[in-house]
């Protein structure tokens, strides 16, 4: 198991990534879990680096669900920033959500779950990294993401209607958390596998 | 339906993967992945679900030679080498019951992988035996083995 430091000193070169220069933005497609549905048992993570998952087990009988969102900035305001704390700084994570259809399935399934209960998302970088490990990014794994804020601007430009979500972390100790296991192909299986039900 | 007419129901359906399935198409392909893979089909009106299930469906049976509903299934969220440096992996989706049995074979622990899985696990993957069943010759009682003896004398 990797040691944690405790120090709080730094272990690596700050350098720009000539190989595979860094670029922003996200994928279309993300993957969403109830908090309580992950069987947190059985998470296992790298044995070289905790801030990477390698499985991310669902407890009995439970799913994933998909967020497919169009455009070329899906997420738009999805972001993590610093937050002074008085014994140590923590991390507030945002992942922001736009439901592009309206019903009362989608009022009754998707939007009251989401105003009031606790989740993780998992979303994909445009950039995958030198090894690919950047690809599958999971927000939530600490605290849980929960909804800030909800709005449906029925003449909204932005949202043709739809219903903008905010989910939040606040007080995550730290920055970020990634979902990789073997390669981007398997890492992806495992996550599309996580959508289906049983019959 | 046995193993080979599905396979060649599938193998026919290969040309129209491209051009859009039949509705007979649609019907079959739903009925295997839910009767077969156990694994719930969402109808949507996107043509890609029905290609995905298709592919999902042709490898499983590929994979399984057998039209056995499944019996063991891997935990959702998670992703199962058998061994290490293996380049194999299986996920819900494509882990069939005699990969499940084989891996479980070298490592029981990994039991706690699967969802579900048959109560006689440890006899199917051969780490304990099966239990005697009891005779069913009903045994004499000792009364009636009195009165055959009488009858005998």
């Amino acid at each position: 198991m990797a040691e944690i430091s405790c120090d709080f000193l730094i272990q690596s070169d700050i350098k720009y990534n000539c190989t595979d220069p860094v670029v922003k933005g996200l994928r279309n497609k993300g993957y969403l879990y109830n908090y309580d549905d992950i069987d947190w048992d059985n998470v296992t993570k790298d044995t070289t680096n905790p801030c990477v998952l390698t499985s991310l087990p669902l407890k009995s009988g439970a799913k994933g669900y998909e967020i497919q969102i169009p455009g070329k900035t899906p997420f738009t305001g999805t972001t993590t920033s610093m937050t002074a704390g008085t014994y140590r700084n923590v991390f507030s994570k945002t992942v922001a959500v736009v439901i592009l259809d309206a019903s009362p399935e989608i009022s009754a399934k998707v939007i009251d779950p989401l105003a009031n209960g606790k989740f993780v998302v998992v979303l994909e970088n445009q950039y995958q990294g030198t090894n690919k490990d950047n690809t599958f990014q999971i927000f939530g794994v600490e605290q849980g993401l929960s909804a800030s804020a909800i709005e449906s601007d029925k003449y909204s430009d932005d949202t043709q209607g739809g219903t903008s979500v905010t989910l939040i972390e606040e007080n995550a100790p730290t920055f970020a958390h990634y979902l990789f296991s073997e390669s981007v192909s398997a890492t992806r299986d495992m996550l599309e596998a996580s959508l289906s039900a049983t019959a | 339906m046995t193993y080979q007419d599905a396979i060649q129901q599938l193998d026919e359906m290969k040309p129209r993967y491209t051009s859009g399935f039949s509705s007979s198409d649609k019907a079959l392909i739903v009925s295997l992945y839910e009767d077969t893979m156990r694994l719930r089909f969402t109808r949507t009106s996107c043509n890609d679900c029905y290609r995905d299930a298709y592919l999902q469906v042709y490898n499983y049976l590929k994979q399984s030679q057998t039209m056995t509903q499944r019996k063991y299934m891997l935990k959702r969220g998670v992703l199962l080498r058998p061994e290490f440096g293996s380049p194999e992996y299986y996920t819900t989706n494509s882990m069939t019951d005699a990969k499940a049995e084989e891996v479980l074979a070298k490592n029981p622990a990994l039991i706690t992988m699967f969802d579900e899985y048959p109560t006689d696990w440890r006899v199917r993957v051969g780490i304990e035996k099966k239990k005697e069943e009891p005779s069913e010759k009903p045994q004499e009682t000792a009364i009636a083995k009195v009165t055959r003896i009488n009858q005998v004398k």
